[in-house]
């Protein structure tokens, strides 16, 4: 193996400098075959690339986070795949039809294709994967992805036992039909099929704690060897693969503290890292790195409670969006890694309208829009309003340092203009008992003026928008959905709804458009910046394309040059 | 002795209860349950409430508390709340590396402390022991992090004599010789590491014991009769000077476990610091309290075995 040959050597030089043969201090690594950017892909080879944090748990429907994906991706296949625009492509299915009455989905699945462990891939194992998220005994995170479909309810609720609307028509022919025309259906398909064969006679309330979890099985173009815990986890590549076998032979998951792994890069430990957007001048020196960057889908925003006696108005939400220089904290936290943001949803997805109302930086006319709204300057320079000073706490979750400096910044934006807020850092677990407040007894209660003023996170789009209808819908208020902020508009509620059943494309993306202009008018949420996720590959590694789907969903077409 | 020794296992007991209702609380005053960490617009709330009732997080403190006890007297550490693997694999899993580093550590800090001690002393109030002054308080003042990734841009990146992370080299089937050296290799720099502040305080205690005793009549004595500096010093005075040293080795045992934590993060060695770490981040209240209870149970065998040894180099202590 050329990295074993190669880490013989280092190991070889290291010791000829600790017995002292070498008294020069400047004893950088030499590779032997240095990489040349000429060097064409050899078949084989193996590649090792960090995360950030190891994988829970390999099994995808149970909590699946990035840092599991980071892994499934490569053992796993879907049945469906956003590609770059975002578009459902098939992956296991060939190809679908939709009927007339836009309910049922009929997948035509590829064939040839096989488990890890050889046994054939067919229309069972999907019937299998998706009944599964809707028995009642499943509680893992998933049941959101077949909830649409006839029956699942009834399943759910322990009064039947098959979901009715999932058909295996043949070996490779399966259709789901859903209750109502649910345009991102498809969407939530996007998730790996496990084998009926392997989970059969495990009750999915056990699935987690099964060791398929540790050793699984699937379709993907990589085949698991082994996971050294807190260490690594192998992958060999799988010959068989029905989109043709990958061009790596092995590729090994490294997971450490981002700095550690940086390091280990620098060292050719790693030959793919994340690395920080303040790191990134140490690695632009080396010959070997490269930087590749991928689109995140997600914006960071000011979100209000819109309980709040001083952001019941919008206008005071307008000025304070005034008020923030978003460019200077684009350029002096981000640099080329960030774009300023002026609309909730992330200006790479279909549903970014490039034509939303946008709040320049404009003290003036924040402290206009301000006074507007009825409050005048006190003896300290404060706005107030009926003797009520506009002071308020962000909320900061830690973390990520680029979101911590960002609200650094904007405490000194906001006391430009005269508004008086508080920063307040705590960690992520925590910030949520106060967005989703609970009762003593545990249960999930209505949030109140009380409980938070504004807070400060970041929100990602897997593919579909149609979890904004969670975030906006008045319905949706804890305790029975994700609007903290407690936003409530009856046209923005109308669009959601609609959207839902809207399996236009086109008719769709215009119904996003019209909810991200009336957001971007009452600025509930400040957009602030879009932020880029760098990573370092080096530069024997060619292929490597990261994007919002994870660094690793196209491993199979990865190759080295030696 | 024999009793002695049953009536501290004994006395142990009700100690590790108290620890652990302890830490149980304290841990459970911080906000937000596992569960909360996994904010998803498209699972409905009620499907997560549901969960956490389902995991008892909605149950009074001192009821999941007990409940947790009666697990663990059944022998079941429990699983983890996100993934479902038992704690008990997860903890063995990562115990040999964590053994190994603090054990390497520890031998570091007697193999070096002593003799730097022993020389300090015999160098008192000479440039070489105000020197070895200054060298300890800098390593017990040091923060690990520091110092870690000091090592590591230094020996790591710059000489690239050492790897920078991790235990073993990945891919490499090796054994015998061959593996003893890789492994070596990688754990120079985190032993080192965890090993600084101990070494420090080693060398400190011995000095100043030493010191103390060298001022005892029957070291006079010794001189007076004629023996040579050497056999009076290694014979006669070290060996009086180190029983106190003795108490080190039990204290120094929960540092070296706590300080591995940031150690083991730092340097990605797979151990319980670094699951830890991630299960404090995670509210992984399972691991977090099987951690405890595994270090609350080795501190209290450390101090015990601290008092043992006492009484074994020291015939005039007595229990009883």
């Amino acid at each position: 193996m050329k990295k074993g040959s190669f880490l013989a050597l280092l190991l070889a030089a290291a010791l000829a400098v600790v017995t002292g043969c070498s008294s020069s201090s400047s004893t950088q690594p030499q590779t032997p075959s240095s990489p040349t950017e000429t060097a064409a892909p050899t078949e084989g080879g193996s590649l090792t690339i960090a995360s950030e944090s190891e994988p829970g748990n390999l099994n995808p429907h149970i909590w699946a986070t990035s840092s599991d994906t980071f892994v499934t991706h490569m053992i796993f296949d879907s049945l469906v795949i956003p590609d770059k625009e975002l578009k459902m492509v098939g992956s296991l299915a060939e190809k679908w039809d939709v009927s007339e009455d836009g309910k049922t989905y009929t997948f035509h699945l590829q064939k040839n294709v096989k488990w890890h462990d050889g046994t054939p891939f067919t229309a069972k194992d999907v019937a299998f994967t998706f009944s599964s998220l809707a028995k009642p005994e499943y509680d893992a995170g998933g049941y959101w992805r077949v909830s649409p479909v006839v029956g699942a309810e009834e399943v759910h609720e322990g009064k039947a036992q098959e979901v009715t609307g999932i058909k295996v028509i043949d070996d490779h022919t399966i259709s789901f039909t859903t209750t109502e025309k649910f345009a991102p259906f498809l969407s939530g398909l996007f998730i790996g099929i496990v084998p009926e064969h392997l989970l059969k006679d495990v009750s999915p309330k056990e699935w987690a704690k099964h060791d398929f979890n540790r050793n699984p099985v699937g379709t993907g173009p990589f085949q698991f060897v082994k996971w050294e815990s807190g260490q690594y986890i192998e992958l060999k590549a799988n010959k068989e693969y029905f989109k043709g076998a990958p061009k790596l032979d092995k590729i090994v998951a490294r997971f450490g503290d981002t700095n550690t792994m940086l390091a280990a890069f620098i060292n050719r430990e790693v030959d793919v890292a994340p690395v920080p957007i303040a790191e990134i001048p140490s690695i632009q020196s080396l010959d070997y790195a490269e930087l590749k960057v991928a689109n995140q889908l997600s914006m960071y925003y000011i979100g209000f409670n819109a309980l709040n006696e001083h952001f019941q108005d919008k206008k005071v939400r307008q000025a304070l969006a005034y008020a923030i220089d978003k460019q200077s904290i684009v350029s002096s936290i981000l640099g080329e890694y960030g774009k300023v943001s002026f609309d909730v949803f992330p200006m790479n997805h279909w549903s970014h309208n490039p034509d939303v109302p946008q709040y320049p930086y404009d003290p003036a006319k924040a402290e206009a829009l301000l006074q507007e709204a009825g409050y005048a300057k006190n003896g300290k320079g404060i706005y107030e309003k009926g003797g009520k000073e506009l002071t308020f706490t962000l909320e900061v979750p830690t973390g990520k340092t680029e979101r911590e400096k960002t609200a650094a910044l904007i405490k000194q934006y906001f006391e430009k203009i005269g508004v008086n807020m508080e920063l307040r850092a705590l960690d992520f677990p925590t910030l949520v008992t106060k967005l989703l407040p609970k009762n003593a007894d545990g249960t999930q209660r209505k949030v109140t003026a009380d409980d938070y003023h504004a807070y400060i996170l970041g929100f990602g789009v897997e593919a579909d928008p149609d979890e904004y209808r969670s975030y906006f819908g008045s319905k949706y208020m804890p305790p029975n959905g994700y609007n903290f902020v407690s936003y409530s508009d009856p046209e923005v509620d109308q669009l959601l709804e609609q959207q839902v059943a809207e399996v236009d494309m086109e008719k769709r993306k215009g119904l996003f458009w019209e909810v991200g202009k009336k957001l971007a008018e009452d600025e509930i949420w400040i957009p602030l910046y879009e932020q880029e996720a760098p990573y370092v590959a080096n530069k024997r590694l060619v292929g490597f394309d990261p994007d919002f789907r994870g660094p690793t969903f196209n491993a199979q077409d990865w190759a080295v040059t030696q | 002795m024999a009793s002695y020794i049953i009536r501290r296992l004994l006395q142990a007991v009700p100690i590790i209860i108290g620890i652990t209702l302890l830490t149980f609380f304290i841990m459970q005053l911080a906000p937000g349950n596992p569960m909360q960490t996994m904010i998803n617009p498209k699972i409905p709330l009620s499907e997560m409430q549901k969960v956490q009732e389902e995991l008892g997080f909605n149950k009074p403190v001192i009821y999941q508390y007990f409940n947790w006890l009666k697990e663990i007297l059944q022998g079941n550490l429990g699983y983890t709340i996100k993934t479902g693997q038992p704690v008990t694999q997860l903890i063995m899993e990562r115990l040999p590396a964590t053994l190994l580093l603090t054990c390497t550590a520890f031998l570091l800090s007697f193999v070096i402390g002593i003799p730097l001690g022993v020389y300090s002393a015999l160098h008192r109030n000479k440039t070489p022991d105000y020197v070895l002054t200054v060298v300890s308080l800098v390593g017990i003042s040091i923060p690990s992090f520091f110092f870690g990734l000091g090592l590591i841009f230094l020996f790591a990146l710059k000489l690239g004599w050492f790897p920078t992370s991790g235990m073993k080299t990945i891919g490499k089937d090796l054994t015998g010789i061959a593996l003893f050296i890789d492994y070596a290799r990688h754990i120079i720099l985190p032993a080192a590491v965890l090993a600084l502040p101990t070494v420090a305080v080693v060398m400190r205690f011995t000095r100043s014991s030493l010191l103390e005793v060298f001022s005892l009549d029957f070291i006079r004595t010794a001189h007076a009769k004629g023996l040579s500096k050497r056999v009076v010093i290694f014979k006669h005075a070290l060996r009086n000077a180190l029983i106190p040293v003795i108490t080190i080795f039990g204290l120094s045992i929960p540092f070296l476990f706590g300080g591995a934590y940031i150690t083991e993060h730092i340097f990605n060695w797979p151990g319980m610091g670094s699951l830890g770490i991630s299960a404090i981040v995670g509210r992984e209240y399972p691991v977090i309290m099987a951690l405890n209870l595994f270090t609350s149970i080795l501190v209290l065998l450390g101090n015990l075995i601290a008092d043992i040894s006492y009484a074994w180099a020291d015939p005039r202590i007595r229990y009883s």
